[in-house]
């Protein structure tokens, strides 16, 4: 596989292996079945990021159908495949193409890469171990993402381009659940199941993994309350996934069998669909939406923390200061992720679900924006008045906190039953999770990619090339994303494949080309993304321990750490965010520097 | 791990074997019973559910020896246990009470049908039948 | 908090073997994945009054049940005697304790698997049983025609017919197809009687003028009620009366039918309790696993393997744990 190839460079530069004392392994141990974290982290992060292309490309074709309904498609138009249709999009093939674009956004990268790839590669390095609890399981959690790339891509292929998983990241039954709702949706829509499945088996066992890792692995004097946010998104992170997620494969589980076996969860009595006989049954649809929002919800948590976690140890860096009320930071974030599993029901205000409920969601869901406000002060509170160095890692990190607070302010507008009722299912939702997602933690990630590159290679990204990509993607980021606002208020519904044919929509076609054009933008940045990355795992300028003079465990290991990580078992003695401390005269003081005389600050707070 | 772990206190095993089947008597008594006659439904559930929640109590602490665990294991598994009864509890008050209707409107028409045709050739019994089969369609 | 100066402790976490603690967070997770089916199957059943509660209709069986408790407590016992041993360093012991295990984890499968062979001899699958007359009536007329064969005998007539025209239009010697025919003819023939009597019932139930007529079998219970309208209404003979005339007339064609009892949500019960048992028995098949591997140690088995016991032995508590949860909730409620 590609991957394997791809990840070569990870460790060529091993020239400090001589500490480990390891003795050789071969190449397919130590770059294809590694059980090295950091290889292992490595691995989902290219993995991830070609995943990344992928579900771009898909959402380009959304988007071309959005500007220019009807019209045969560049490049792709020229496809065999797409001949019978005239090299267009029919509105088969479109319902495929948004519905695979989240799937592979959401399954195959977000999700992975935060945990998958961060959480790896991070998770030792900052806690200060060796490697990971269970080596074995980490590395198998990165395997089984492979059936579920191979099974997504076989639903997406097996019924040609008129038929293919067709019912929303969200599979709502009974689409999802009768094989004859979408015809010839049949073996794909089962496949797109078992690779959720697979997917859900991945993160478990990763998860489990890294709550073991973190709670039992710390180096001496690491404290939880010394650890950086980071490992605490992180954290909390894999907490959510572990007590979110099981009930998810269950719920897959569920309407895989009323596909295949006749069950009847969420299939109704007596359904006519296209014109097949009654479905016998007397399930219930509804309860699927329960299910799939009770991991869900705390799954966009789970597409966030990590990121939150990331940020605010870049934030602090470059900004030189210590992070703004640390304990908050951490206190906000559990609240976040316990109010998260208390919300699910807002994605289900217009479904007909018991309106007492209604009213209960709203208000916890009201709340739910108090920590992040909490979040959001904080980070500016860091900002403040410090020594800002402008960065890429910095710009990104800017970024994600100023999307995040879009992105939360439109989740506050919904929040509001009645204003839900009028916006539910139109653009206004798609750029809502848009800002959060792409615009918090893509950001997030991209200013982790920046950052913490030297640690994995040894080497430096290309400073500019980064700032021009960032330039390049938040213009196109907010050209396409923010007009969706607009385009939901004046009631453009999302997921129709031909807005245009109700004439209330019709004026809104110039405004969706202008998107369109600015989602190319934002599309083709991504390629100085790549280039940067692996021009500069060859040939980048090489770095030191610490380039950015960081607090953290990770920089007082050589880079590329080697495997084992540490020369010797480091020893914490405060927390990751003193700088500028008036004990030094550095400007900041790594976690595992002794200091003896002077009388003790309080630990890690400041 | 060093097999000096903790000092495993001893428990009588056998003990709690014997509460373990003495509990699974009970219950299958409080099914012979008829309790479900007696009271109704819910009493039933209560008891046997109560008695259940007893033995997993058993089974935790002396055969997965929770007893003499640290304070970890409020940690793990008190969340667990919240976000266990929030699911049917939550879901109760909407799928369980569901003061909604689950009848598919097309299934009405299909009925609707049927009774029709029924009607044609039936006297008035036939047509309480008909009508009472299709509340039973309804599926409430 | 410890205060910067002076030296932390080396162990940081709590104070137990990473194994055990990943095996506690990983039994977290598991008891989510069972919550969903059980909670599902909770809030489905308030949800649907008239739920089939009979143990006559249901098919459940409380001795099952309940001695499959008994099986899997017993079971535990013998688990924690064999890490009993391990700590102890009696391996013998404990090798016995696990081979215990394994033979009353093999005794719950056999009572599951009776059952389940139960519950597939009276049919109580999901999607395959009719909750109300309507459907009883109209699977039994598919069932009817099933059961002659002929649709598939003709089927294949039309294409031996078909074979042999291209055949004929190319000029070629079509004699064995020529024969083929024939027998398929025959084979037809021969089913044709059936198929008209099916047929004709099949007529009767389309146009609606046809009884279930089952009768009580049960005695009491909510499964009675169920079939109560049932009475003859219509003229003629009710079903399960041109049923059992079929069995005389065409003995060994509809010797197989039967007219189901229409169970409402008796597709949902199914749905539930297969699940639910299902990924149970699965989670019995997975620490077999664990201890076919221990046992497979044979005299191998030493202290080095205490901790991979202990979590086999928290794994099938977990598992017993499970059922000690199912069992009310299936069999008694
Ligand atoms: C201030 C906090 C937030 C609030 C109050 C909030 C509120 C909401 C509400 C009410 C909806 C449902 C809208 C509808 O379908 O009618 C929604 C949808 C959504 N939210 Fe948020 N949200 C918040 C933060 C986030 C974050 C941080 C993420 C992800 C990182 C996120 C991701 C999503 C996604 C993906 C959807 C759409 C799901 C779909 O229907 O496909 N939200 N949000
Ligand atoms: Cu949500």
């Amino acid at each position: 596989m590609s991957i394997a190839t791809h990840d070569t460079p990870g460790a060529h530069s091993h020239d400090d292996h001589a500490h480990g004392g390891h003795h050789e392994i071969g190449f397919v141990r130590k770059y294809i079945f590694s059980t090295d974290h950091k290889v292992i982290g490595i691995q989902f992060l290219i993995t991830t990021m070609l995943m990344l292309m992928v579900g771009g490309a898909l959402a380009l074709g959304v988007r071309w159908q959005l500007a220019f309904p009807w019209q045969w498609m560049p490049i792709a138009g020229d496809l065999e495949v797409f001949q019978q249709q005239g090299g267009i999009i029919s509105p088969e093939f479109y319902t495929m193409l948004f519905t695979m674009h989240a799937t592979v956004m959401i399954f195959l990268v977000i999700i992975p890469v935060l945990a998958g790839a961060f959480g790896n590669f991070l998770i030792p390095l900052q806690i200060g171990a060796d490697d990971m609890a269970f080596p074995t399981l980490n590395m198998l959690s990165y395997w089984f993402m492979w059936p579920a790339i191979f099974c997504f891509g076989i639903s997406f292929v097996i019924g040609g381009v008129t038929a293919g998983p067709a019912a929303g990241w969200t599979s709502y039954p009974v689409l999802s659940a009768i094989i004859s709702a979408a015809p010839g949706s049949g073996p794909a829509q089962t496949f797109w199941l078992l690779a959720v499945t697979f997917v859900g088996v991945s993160s478990m066992m990763g998860s489990v993994n890294y709550m073991t890792t973190i709670i039992n692995m710390r180096a001496p004097g690491m404290t939880l309350f010394r650890m950086p946010m980071t490992i605490w998104g992180m954290f909390i992170t894999a907490i959510l996934q572990a007590f979110a997620l099981p009930v998810l494969t269950a719920a897959g589980f569920m309407v895989l069998f009323d596909r295949t076996m006749g069950t009847c969860f969420f299939v109704p009595a007596g359904l006519v669909v296209n014109n097949a006989d009654p479905t016998i049954g007397g399930g219930q649809p509804l309860l699927w939406q329960h299910l799939f929002w009770f991991y869900s919800h705390p799954a966009v948590y789970i597409m966030l923390l990590p990121a939150m976690g990331m940020v605010s140890d870049i934030l602090c860096t470059f900004a030189r200061k210590p992070l703004f009320g640390y304990k908050p930071m951490v206190y906000s974030m559990s609240a976040i992720a316990g109010l998260g599993f208390i919300v699910w029901g807002h994605h289900m205000f217009t479904s007909g679900m018991n309106p007492a409920l209604g009213m209960t969601f709203m208000v916890s869901t009201m709340m739910i924006a108090l920590p992040s406000a909490v979040k959001t002060f904080n980070w500016i509170g860091t900002l403040w008045g410090g020594h800002l160095h402008f960065t890429t890692p910095m710009l990104n990190a800017i970024a994600f906190v100023s999307m995040f607070i879009v992105g939360g302010l439109s989740g506050i507008f919904m929040a509001a039953v009645p204003v839900d009722l009028y916006i539910h299912d139109t653009y206004f939702i798609v750029a809502h999770f848009h800002y959060v997602l792409f615009g918090a933690t893509l950001f997030g990630v991209f200013g982790a990619i920046h950052f913490w590159f030297p640690k994995m290679f040894g080497r430096m990204m290309n400073d500019t090339v980064g700032k021009i990509h960032f330039v390049l993607t938040f213009i196109g980021f907010n050209g396409t994303f923010f007009t969706m606002h607009l385009l939901g208020v004046a009631g453009m519904p999302r997921r129709l494949a031909d807005p245009y044919n109700y004439p209330y929509l019709e004026h809104l076609l110039p405004m969706n080309q202008f998107m369109t054009y600015s989602a190319l933008l934002m599309g083709f940045a991504q390629f100085l993304l790549l280039g940067n990355f692996f021009y500069s795992m060859f040939w980048g300028p090489k770095c030191g321990r610490n380039p950015w003079h960081a607090n953290g465990l990770e920089w007082d290991a050589p880079s590329p750490p080697p495997h084992g990580n540490f020369e010797s078992i480091p020893i914490v003695y405060r927390g990751p965010y003193e700088y500028s401390s008036p004990e030094t005269d550095k400007d900041y003081l790594p976690q595992t520097e002794y200091i003896s005389p002077r009388p003790a600050p309080a630990p890690s707070t400041a | 791990m060093t097999e000096e772990h903790h000092d495993h206190p001893h428990v009588n095993y056998w003990r709690i074997f014997g509460y373990l089947c003495i509990f699974t008597v009970a219950s299958v008594i409080a099914d012979v019973m008829d309790i479900r006659r007696l009271y109704n439904l819910t009493a039933l559930a209560a008891v046997v559910l109560l008695i259940a929640c007893f033995k997993a109590s058993y089974v935790m602490r002396y055969f997965m020896h929770l007893k003499f665990e640290g304070g970890w294991k409020y940690i793990i598994l008190l969340p667990t246990t919240v976000l266990a009864l929030a699911i049917p509890f939550a879901l109760a008050s909407d799928i369980g009470i569901h003061y909604y209707d689950v009848d598919v409107p097309q299934q009405n028409t299909l009925l609707e049908k049927e009774m029709q045709a029924a009607d044609e050739s039936a006297d008035h019994d036939q047509h309480d039948h008909d009508h009472d089969a299709a509340e039973d369609g309804g599926g409430h | 908090m410890s205060h910067q100066s002076g030296h932390p402790p080396l162990k940081m976490g709590v104070d137990i073997p990473n194994g055990k603690l990943g095996m506690w967070l990983f039994l977290g997770t598991e008891i989510m994945f069972f919550t969903a089916f059980i909670g599902s199957y909770i809030v489905l059943r308030i949800g649907s009054p008239g739920w089939p509660e009979n143990a006559e209709t249901t098919h459940i069986r409380i001795w099952a049940g309940g001695t499959n408790t008994f099986v899997l407590i017993c079971s535990s016992v013998a688990v924690v005697f064999a890490l009993e041993g391990m700590r102890n360093k009696n391996f013998d012991a404990a090798r016995k304790w696990l081979f215990v295990t394994l033979m009353l984890a093999f005794v719950f499968l056999g009572i599951k698997a009776f059952e389940y062979y139960g519950k597939f001899e009276h049919n109580i699958l999901p999607g395959r049983i009719p909750e109300t007359d309507a459907q009883a009536l109209n699977f039994t007329g598919r069932d009817l025609m099933a059961a002659t064969g002929i649709v598939d005998a003709t089927e294949k007539l039309k294409q031996l017919e078909s074979q042999m025209a291209d055949l004929q239009k190319q000029g070629r010697n079509a004699d064995a197809l020529q024969k083929q025919i024939e027998e398929q003819q025959k084979v037809v023939e021969a089913k044709t009687p059936a198929a008209n009597a099916a047929r004709a019932v099949n007529d009767r139930i389309k146009a609606g003028t046809i009884a279930l007529g089952l009768k009580h079998e049960h005695g009491e219970g909510e499964a009675a009620t169920e079939t109560e309208h049932a009475k003859p209404t219509a003229a003629g003979p009710t079903l399960v009366e041109e049923v059992e005339r079929l069995h005389k007339e065409f003995p060994d064609v509809f010797g197989s039918v039967h007219v189901p009892h229409p169970i409402k949500f008796g597709n949902l019960f199914a749905s539930c309790y297969f699940i639910m048992t299902g990924f149970h028995a699965l989670h019995v098949l997975v620490g077999m696993a664990l201890f076919i591997i221990l046992l497979g140690l044979g005299s191998k088995l030493s202290s080095q393997h205490e901790l991979f016991v202990e979590n086999s032995g928290l794994y099938w508590h977990f598992v017993d744990l499970v059922w000690i949860f199912l069992f009310p909730l299936i069999y008694i409620i």
